[in-house]
């Protein structure tokens, strides 16, 4: 109760925490080079790779940097982020197609549903810790996923159909693929670097203390669950915005992405990319969804594949493909 | 839907009758699940795939060897504890000493590839697996047909989880196992082979759950994908009872089947859904569970 | 304007290039067989599927003219996106002129919407889902095999027939159980029937005993399951275990495949009846179809599969007698050409994009028959003329034949 209280007050000192490396200048310095790469690479890409492939990398990639934002800097494992992605999918769809609202105003709606979602899931999972917080979010998402199949307006398995791409400030026609393509990837840019820069602020150091060691983060008069409940609502908002731009791109909201298999999904693209990277889930889900496309002619066996690489990587990579060569390199990444 | 004024005494009856012969399965099915978290810690999420083996198992017996319906309740288990004693020595014995959540996610691989597998070898489409003749038929209850075989579900459900319960709580290897868990090192001062300890305790949590398999395998079809149509129940039954308590899980096992039965009257559709809402409800006021000591 | 130059830059280098077929895009004719492998409707398509559209490409020889056939195929995992993605890849970047099979129906509603604003062919064997030629009846799809008004519809005349009033359903709660327990209802009632309950059930529910018993306490004489795959198993299985049997309450199941009854067993299947759009024992031309596909597959197809056959066979020659692989005239040619092969004696396809065509009432046999084959389980009961099976064109939502 006195932290509380403390809290209000006055917030404690971030440089104040003990035992938690200080990211130097020259520590993170590097991601200013990673950052210009990936912008480049986003600019030319679409000339060798087909744009709506590219569009459903970014998509799952936003989703599992927004999932690793809370497994990876807070420790919180939920097995229900598809409940976000899908929420965020199916108000986009049902606001642009039934409501007839602009694009940028449905995703930002299907943002919003998710953001407050997130805050309905997060305040009840956060009370707990372990195995039960992951039972709440893997709980309250199987009750999402009840309600998107008895709401009238989800279309149970046939899903939200032919959701109009619109155009984006009345100036973009986002029907063309390439014009969509760089809006995606402008949303995209701007969120991994937004993750970036709250990962290496003051709130980054205090969930890495939060991560570290609870108690002593909550002794040294951190409002630990205020913490939590806000990286949980960013971590669902961010799901929700991927799952609304995953709507408009494939121009249809269904089952599937509120399914707990896309929990499942989103949580080997982070593992096998390296949880607590920040470039990692990233790769990550460009290996998943690759493998989903081109394993394609394996048929039946690609869900095997995908269980041995689950077992291998917990077994062998634990740190993921991008956090072995962090390891090597030595610097974060 | 039934109108609710329309169910009378004798059609209520019925469905709590049914609902405690489901709640008793449940109470076995959940209760190879309780002993491995209550006493490895170990979230074993391939607890659902290791109920398909037993199923599955049970068929390849009877399909390619002529294997009776009794005998492959005997066998099948084994096999499956066999598989458990693989399971753990290859695989989780290596993560003994990281975050349990691991654990989850290396049995969530295990499970996708035991499913897989399976569907890849004998297709989606379930396997035909007939009730033993001893046990088809049943008797005319007046206000319902209770059928000889649920008779035997509940018989055997009780009877193991009774055997169970006694040999942790009761028995020097339960006590044993009991003092595991809370200290290893201490154990092994006394000459238990800690190790082999955890490994037998894990392919007795399979073997359960493959035995549960058997015994579903000729009312609920035998297929690769039934073990995923539990596992959330399973979950939902070891929370409520309490992780670690394997009387938690019998009661909470029996109030959830009752509970899914009275759903299935009034709203059907909700029918698997009510479980999760029973979950969070008792996780959010009750952590430990019913009867967790955790 | 530049539609034309692109025209005839496109004229000229066919010339150059022998000008073999003059009106073939990018040389060759591309058909892309998209269904699912690894998910629960994979025995009944899957690769049985392009196993199927490669027998039809073999009739003709592996070309038409000088222009090769070219088989593609994918899974689609039964997700919307994947399905979409591959779709939109093959028509964007892959040039595949026709789209097969698809299955589930969201997957199968989204590629529709798609192939329409590509205006090329897709030709759905796998998906039940009747919407693809009502409200979503698209001028380039085809829905070739069966959907749930037909099989709905055929089942409840046919039980009406036989004297079956008092129906009790159990169903699978999903856009699927819904519409067939409408058009069942709707026929039931004009027959003079009537509906004592209904009740649904989440997918992948284990017991069904609770139902059942509820079925049984309300006086019908009919139990109709609006379900498939392991929840329809499940439910039989557990109807016969409390006694049902079909001297009391008949069992019928409308939309469920011979492979389901294979998974029940023999002694518990018996009597059930069911609808197909493909029976292989019903003349020469559906036994060499059967044959054909066992020895290359090692079992005999599906109505799915079958239907995959006979659609690939229709398009190919439809491009044959055109001359051309352009989407307009084939589809054209499509509509105009009486559909007859080993899938079905005789087959037209509607302006709303149904292939009409005869349907089977099949019951299966019990233990006690003589007949050994596995395949052999079933019999055929009735034959339903397509126009008694299909929804009727005054009835459709489909705004090309308003």
């Amino acid at each position: 109760m006195s932290n509380t209280q403390l809290n209000i007050i006055s917030e404690p000192d971030v440089a104040a925490i003990p035992d938690v490396e200080t990211p130097s200048r020259e520590s993170h310095a590097h991601f200013r080079w990673m950052f210009i790469a990936l912008a480049l690479a986003l600019l030319v890409i679409p000339a060798f790779v087909y744009p709506v492939f590219l569009m459903k990398v970014m998509c799952f990639a936003l989703f599992a940097v927004a999932f690793n934002l809370l497994l990876g800097s807070c420790g919180l494992l939920s097995l229900g982020h598809a409940a976000f992605f899908g929420a965020g999918g199916y108000l986009t769809a049902h606001a642009a197609l039934v409501w007839k609202l602009p694009t940028e105003v449905a995703v930002l709606l299907g943002t919003v549903s998710a953001l407050a979602l997130g805050f309905v899931v997060g305040a009840l999972a956060i009370r707990r810790h372990g195995i039960y917080l992951t039972m709440i979010t893997l709980a309250l998402a199987q009750l999402v996923y009840f309600v998107a199949m008895q709401a009238p307006f989800t279309g149970a398995e046939d899903g939200i159909q032919n959701v109009p791409r619109g155009t984006l400030f009345n100036i973009i026609d986002l029907k063309n693929d390439v014009n969509l393509y760089y809006v995606v990837a402008t949303v995209f840019f701007v969120c991994v670097l937004a993750v970036y820069r709250l990962l290496y602020s003051p709130v980054g150091r205090v969930l890495r203390a939060i991560q570290g060691n609870e108690a002593r983060a909550i002794s040294l008069g951190f409002n630990v669950n205020r913490y939590k409940l806000a990286i949980f609502m960013t971590s669902a908002a961010l799901s929700g915005l991927a799952g609304s731009m995953k709507a408009i791109v494939f121009q249809i909201a269904s089952l599937v992405d509120v399914h707990i298999s896309t929990s499942g999904e989103v949580v080997l693209m982070t593992l096998i990319g390296g949880v607590g990277t920040l470039f990692g889930p990233i790769l990550g889900a460009m290996v998943v969804v690759m493998s989903q496309n081109y394993l394609a002619g394996f048929g039946e066996w690609v869900v095997f594949i995908q269980g041995l690489i689950f077992v291998l990587s917990v077994l062998m990579f634990r740190d993921g493909i991008v956090g072995v060569i962090s390891k090597k390199i030595g610097r974060p990444l | 839907m039934l109108d609710l004024s329309g169910i009378s005494i004798q059609v209520l009856t019925g469905q709590v009758l049914i609902g405690l012969i489901n709640g008793s399965f449940y109470a076995l099915l959940s209760l190879g699940l309780a002993i491995i978290f209550g006493l490895l810690h170990i979230i074993n999420f391939a607890h659902g795939a290791l109920y398909m083996l037993g199923a599955m198992f049970a068929w390849l017996l009877l399909h390619y060897f002529g294997v009776s319906y009794w005998w492959a309740l005997l066998l099948a288990p084994i096999g499956v504890g066999l598989f458990g004693v693989a399971m753990d020595r290859l695989l989780i014995s290596r993560l003994r000493d990281v975050d349990p959540l691991y654990g989850l996610l290396l049995t969530f691989g295990v499970a996708l590839m035991l499913q897989s597998l399976f569907q890849g070898i004998f297709g989606s489409a379930g396997l035909p697996y007939d009730i033993p003749r001893e046990l088809r038929g049943g008797w005319n209850l007046g206000f319902m047909f209770l059928p000889k075989y649920r008779v035997w579900i509940i018989l055997a459900s009780v009877s193991v989880c009774f055997g169970v319960w006694y040999a942790i709580e009761k028995t020097r290897l339960g006590s044993y196992l009991r003092a595991t868990t809370e200290d290893r090192a201490l154990v092994s001062t006394f000459g238990v082979n800690v190790p082999a300890m955890v490994t037998l305790t894990f392919a007795a949590g399979a073997a359960l759950a493959g035995f549960a398999g058997v015994l579903a395998g000729p009312i609920y079809s035998v297929s690769p994908q039934m073990g995923v149509d539990v596992l959330t129940i399973v979950f939902a039954v070891v929370v409520i009872g309490g992780m670690g308590s394997i009387l938690g899980s019998i009661v909470s096992g029996f109030g959830l089947g009752i509970l899914e039965g009275m759903t299935k009257v009034v709203y059907p559709e909700a029918s698997s859904s009510v479980i999760f809402v029973a979950m969070v409800l008792v996780i959010l006021t009750k952590p430990s569970g019913l009867f967790g000591k955790y | 304007m530049k539609k034309a130059l692109a025209f005839s830059v496109l004229a000229l280098a066919t010339t150059l290039a022998g000008g073999a077929s003059a009106q073939m895009s990018d040389d060759t004719i591309k058909i892309g067989v998209l269904t699912d492998m690894s998910g629960p409707f994979s025995h009944q398509t899957g690769f049985g599927s392009v196993v199927a559209a490669q027998m039809a490409i073999d009739e003709f020889g592996g070309k038409i003219g000088s222009v090769p056939i070219e088989l593609v195929s994918a899974d689609h995992q039964n997700k919307p996106d994947v399905g979409l993605n591959t779709a939109r890849q093959w028509l964007d970047t892959e040039k595949v002129d026709a789209i097969l099979d698809l299955g589930s129906s969201a997957v199968a509603l989204a590629v529709q919407e798609l192939v329409k604003e590509k205006d090329k062919v897709v030709i759905f064997s796998g998906p039940g889902t009747d919407r693809l030629t009502n409200d979503s009846c698209s001028p380039n799809g085809i829905h070739w095999t069966y959907d749930t008004y037909a099989t709905g519809r055929s089942m409840a005349n046919a039980v009406s027939d036989s004297g079956g009033k008092k129906w009790f359903f159990i169903g699978m709660d999903n856009a699927f159980g819904r519409s067939l327990f409408e058009v069942m209802s709707k026929t039931i009632t004009a027959r003079g029937g009537e509906i004592l309950g209904s009740i649904w059930h989440p997918i992948g529910t284990n017991d069904y005993s609770s139902f059942i018993t509820q079925a049984q306490a309300s006086g019908a004489d009919v139990l109709a399951f609006a379900n498939s795959g392991t929840d329809f198993v499940r439910s039989v299985k557990q109807a016969r275990e409390f006694g049902i049997t079909d001297a009391d309450l008949r069992i019928v199941a409308p939309t469920i495949t011979v492979t389901d009854i294979l998974s029940i067993g023999r002694e518990d299947a018996e009597g059930l009846q069911y609808v197909d759009a493909f029976y292989w024992d019903l003349n020469d031309g559906t036994r060499a179809l059967a044959e054909e596909f066992n020895k290359r597959r090692g079992n005999y197809p599906g109505q799915a599969q079958a239907g995959v056959y006979s659609a690939v066979r229709a398009y190919l020659q439809a491009i044959e007698a055109t001359q051309t692989d352009a989407a307009k005239a084939v589809l054209k040619q499509l509509h105009a050409t009486e559909i007859s092969d080993g899938f079905t004696p005789s087959g037209k396809v509607r302006a709303d994009g149904r292939m009409v065509h005869e349907m089977y009432l099949m019951r299966a046999k019990g233990p006690s028959d003589s007949s050994v084959g596995e395949w052999d389980g079933v019999s055929l009961v009735a034959k339903v003329a397509g126009d008694d099976a299909f929804r009727p064109l005054a009835e459709s939502d489909c705004p090309l034949v308003k």
